[in-house]
């Protein structure tokens, strides 16, 4: 995943952000692990991400099983695997989800300071954490670490804790940037 | 007299969907008690599924349900979360449900209780007697439990392997496909009948033994 382009891009909130004006589109594939303190193990989930600027967003599961999140012109809608193929599913609405795409979306523009529901801090060279300073978001999430790769411009892992124990990782991989994407891609499931 | 023929109407009304069972040998009673409670999982488990939720007027939701069950003293742990890993549910059932985490429509206490009943229902064999095995009238072989607070539930196997639960009076039907020799099925839906009636298609993504 891919946030701006130059070396010590993640230096200051400055250089991301005028790095980040280079990247009109990214394509990354994902691994996403699931741990909670009850799972023996745990639950690891696989997908594509694809982002276009300004406000397109696919956020695509292939496994365990298949299910696409569509977010395009401020609308968001959600597709999932069943008997009948892939079906809308009205529950995005109600998740935490509808809050955390924009923030996918702002920090891919390198705009990590601009939602005023958190609170975005540097931590040594390469990461990034943000806090919640909304009570009822912070209820969902602890808070949020981006590591970014050696690579310029290329985020690694985000990390998005509930609590100390409880945790997703995402960890990204054959990130390309400025590929070009098609508006099908942002509004069709299939 | 009057209050015996009302009790009599009442027993007759409550048991007037109930199909009979032709009762089997007391020799094979236990043969048929030990099929029925072969569909359940024993000991330790951490059950991951996808659930699809259907309620009435068409609406439905997808999440992901994490169960930890322990057969030898009857607990569940349960987690529902967005299918992106968002937690929106936590509950441990002891006999007494306590909520650990809950958010939006997920924070209700009924919720709460019904999830976990439902998990009962479809996980842990029945508490209580068995008070019939046997044929239906249809040739299925089953067993006919009453549980300790005074369910009826029915389970049914069918020839090609699959099963069903069936619970009357809340009605509630578990339609169980063919489990493995753990006692695990692949895939589970549950139909609740009633002015709140839905479905829940529960799909196995992993079934780990935490012996």
């Amino acid at each position: 995943m891919a946030a701006c382009l130059c070396i010590g891009w993640a230096d200051t909130w400055e250089s991301i952000r005028a790095a980040a004006g280079s990247v009109s589109s990214i394509s990354a594939d994902f691994v996403q692990e699931k741990h909670l303190p009850i799972l023996a193990r745990p639950l690891i989930s696989e997908g594509r991400l694809l982002y276009r600027r300004p406000d397109a967003l696919r956020w695509e599961y292939t496994s365990p099983v298949k299910s696409v999140l569509l977010m395009h012109g401020g609308d968001a809608r959600r597709f999932v695997q069943s008997d009948q193929g892939l079906v809308e599913d009205v529950s995005v609405r109600l998740q935490a989800m509808q809050f955390v795409m924009p923030e996918i979306s702002g920090w891919l523009g390198g705009r990590f300071q601009d939602n005023p529901l958190f609170d975005a801090s540097l931590d040594g060279i390469n990461t990034i954490i943000l806090v919640p300073t909304d009570p009822g978001m912070a209820r969902f999430i602890q808070r949020i670490e981006l590591l970014m790769s050696d690579r310029p411009g290329v985020i690694e892992q985000v990390l998005i804790f509930e609590s100390d124990d409880a945790f997703t990782r995402m960890v990204f991989s054959h990130t390309q940037v400025n590929p070009s994407l098609d508006d099908r891609l942002f509004q069709e499931a299939q | 007299m009057k209050r015996i023929a009302l009790v009599i109407v009442l027993l007759l009304s409550a048991c007037a969907h109930m199909p009979p069972i032709q009762p089997a040998g007391t020799d094979r009673q236990y043969r048929f008690e030990a099929r029925c409670r072969s569909i359940y999982p024993v000991g330790r488990w951490q059950l991951v599924h996808t659930i699809n939720v259907r309620l009435r007027r068409g609406y439905q939701a997808t999440l992901t349900g994490v169960i930890i069950l322990s057969t030898a003293d009857s607990r569940v742990h349960c987690v529902l979360m967005t299918l992106e890993g968002f937690v929106l549910f936590e509950a441990v059932d002891n006999g007494e449900v306590a909520v650990k985490r809950a958010f939006g429509p997920f924070d209700n206490p009924e919720f709460a209780k019904g999830v976990m009943s439902d998990i009962r229902l479809i996980f842990l064999a029945p508490e209580g007697r068995m008070q019939v095995a046997g044929k239906f009238a249809d040739g299925t072989e089953g067993c006919r439990y009453r549980t300790h607070d005074n369910r009826l539930i029915d389970i049914i196997g069918a020839a090609d392997g699959s099963w069903q639960i069936q619970q009357y009076d809340p009605r509630k039907t578990v339609d169980v496909d063919a489990v493995d020799q753990r006692g695990v099925s692949p895939k589970l839906t549950l139909e609740a009948g009633g002015k709140a009636s839905y479905k829940l298609v529960m799909t196995l993504i992993e079934a780990i033994s935490l012996q």
